[in-house]
């Protein structure tokens, strides 16, 4: 595969990731502790309901972040391989 | 002692937000390798959503239980958080969590094929069977009355023999039809109340049921599998109307004879402990099932315990 294609393919990903990260973080999944408390119902299953959701959110959240690290570190990747002399490009 | 209450509209508006944002997470996708741990992270989110706390919201909202509560007396006086508001406003006093029942069972529960696999080796023990007066007239005996909620059908199975199918598909389009209805259903009931009552075998009016002494009458709350036979059969003599040619199903019923029974063992998860029955007006679901032996003389609406 050549550098020019396998640079290409990184930056896509990462713009991919970066998609689906912001996908995540907007999605409405994250706010629904803030309606699941105890103004609006409480109990044991309400308890464990709204656990749940906290469990989820910081679960969605982890993994929101976690993508956008792994958008960025493959743009890094991708702005090394742009750096490499044109020479060790062909043999990378 | 607990207690339980809930917002009726804000509960509405949580319902809305979840379908919302299942309907957010069903479209979030991509088959990215870099994007596998995340991609199982909102299967998970879906599956908490969907599976769990979508049910019970609407579980919630649609059932009657709640308008049958005793609401509870002033306790709550250091009312400063937003639980206690609501409590002070909308409780219900409560032994059990009566919501525990509503929506899917507890992830421990066994499937419908591992029921009936340890119903057969024995590995489950059915609760004790209710007392038979043996045919004694004025002897005692008792019934099992279950008041399970909101039972969870684990699955059923259809024990109608072929022939029996095959006459129930022709019956259709004939004027003369036999229906049999024979099936196997296992159900989950969680915080079910099961009441004991014993009676006296004697010959009983029909409206008022048989002699019970109420004073004898035992209860404990269980969970577990209740697992049904429900055999009925429809005889039916339908007179064709219309033109030749036109809908076969369609006629006149000139006769029709109905019959349905229901035998059932259940299978509690741990031995229940039986009290005196608590007298003191409390909510209570509808019976269900009420069960005696075969020998003692069967009640409209009883079955039979035992398979």
């Amino acid at each position: 595969m050549s550098t020019t294609v396998q640079i290409q393919q990184l930056r896509n990903s990462a713009r991919l990731l970066r998609s689906l990260s912001r996908s995540i973080g907007t999605s409405r999944a994250l706010s629904l502790h803030a309606l699941a408390g105890p103004d609006t119902w409480i109990g044991p299953t309400a308890q464990s309901c709204y656990d749940q959701l906290l469990a989820m959110r910081r679960q969605l959240t982890t993994n929101q972040v976690s993508l956008a690290d792994t958008a960025g570190r493959l743009d890094r990747r991708a702005d090394e391989l742009e750096q490499l002399p044109p020479v060790l490009k062909m043999v990378s | 002692m607990t207690v339980m209450a809930f917002d009726r509209a804000r509960l509405e508006i949580l319902r809305t937000a979840l379908d919302a944002a299942l309907e957010d997470l069903h479209l979030i996708r991509s088959d990215d390798v870099h994007a596998a741990e995340a991609m199982r992270c909102v299967r998970s989110a879906s599956r908490t959503l969907g599976d769990t706390c979508i049910p019970r919201v609407h579980d919630i909202l649609t059932s009657t239980a709640m308008t049958w509560y005793k609401r509870a007396g002033a306790a709550c006086d250091n009312a400063t958080e937003a639980a206690l508001v609501t409590a002070r406003e909308r409780r219900w006093e409560m032994v059990n969590d009566p919501l525990s029942g509503l929506g899917p069972p507890s992830p421990a529960c066994r499937t419908f094929d591992e029921v009936l696999h340890q119903m057969r080796s024995g590995t489950l023990t059915a609760m004790s069977a209710p007392i038979d007066a043996n045919g004694r007239a004025l002897a005692h005996y008792t019934s099992l009355t279950f008041e399970p909620g909101t039972p969870f059908v684990l699955g059923q199975i259809d024990l109608r023999s072929n022939l029996d199918k095959l006459v129930d598909f022709f019956s259709d389009a004939l004027p003369v039809g036999m229906r049999k209805h024979h099936t196997l259903t296992v159900y989950y009931l969680t915080n079910a109340r099961v009441v004991s009552n014993v009676h006296t075998l004697t010959a009983y009016d029909r409206d008022e049921g048989p002699e019970t002494d109420w004073d004898r009458g035992t209860e404990a709350t269980v969970s577990g599998y209740m697992v049904i036979e429900d055999d009925s059969s429809v005889a039916e003599i339908v007179l064709p109307i219309g033109p030749e040619g036109s809908d076969p199903t369609a006629g006149q019923r000139l006769f029709s004879q109905e019959s349905s029974g229901y035998s059932g063992v259940f299978y509690p998860d741990e031995p229940p402990v039986f009290e005196a029955v608590n007298r003191e007006p409390s909510f209570g679901n509808p019976d269900v099932w009420t069960f005696t032996t075969s020998a003692s003389p069967m009640v409209t609406g009883w079955g039979t315990w035992g398979l």
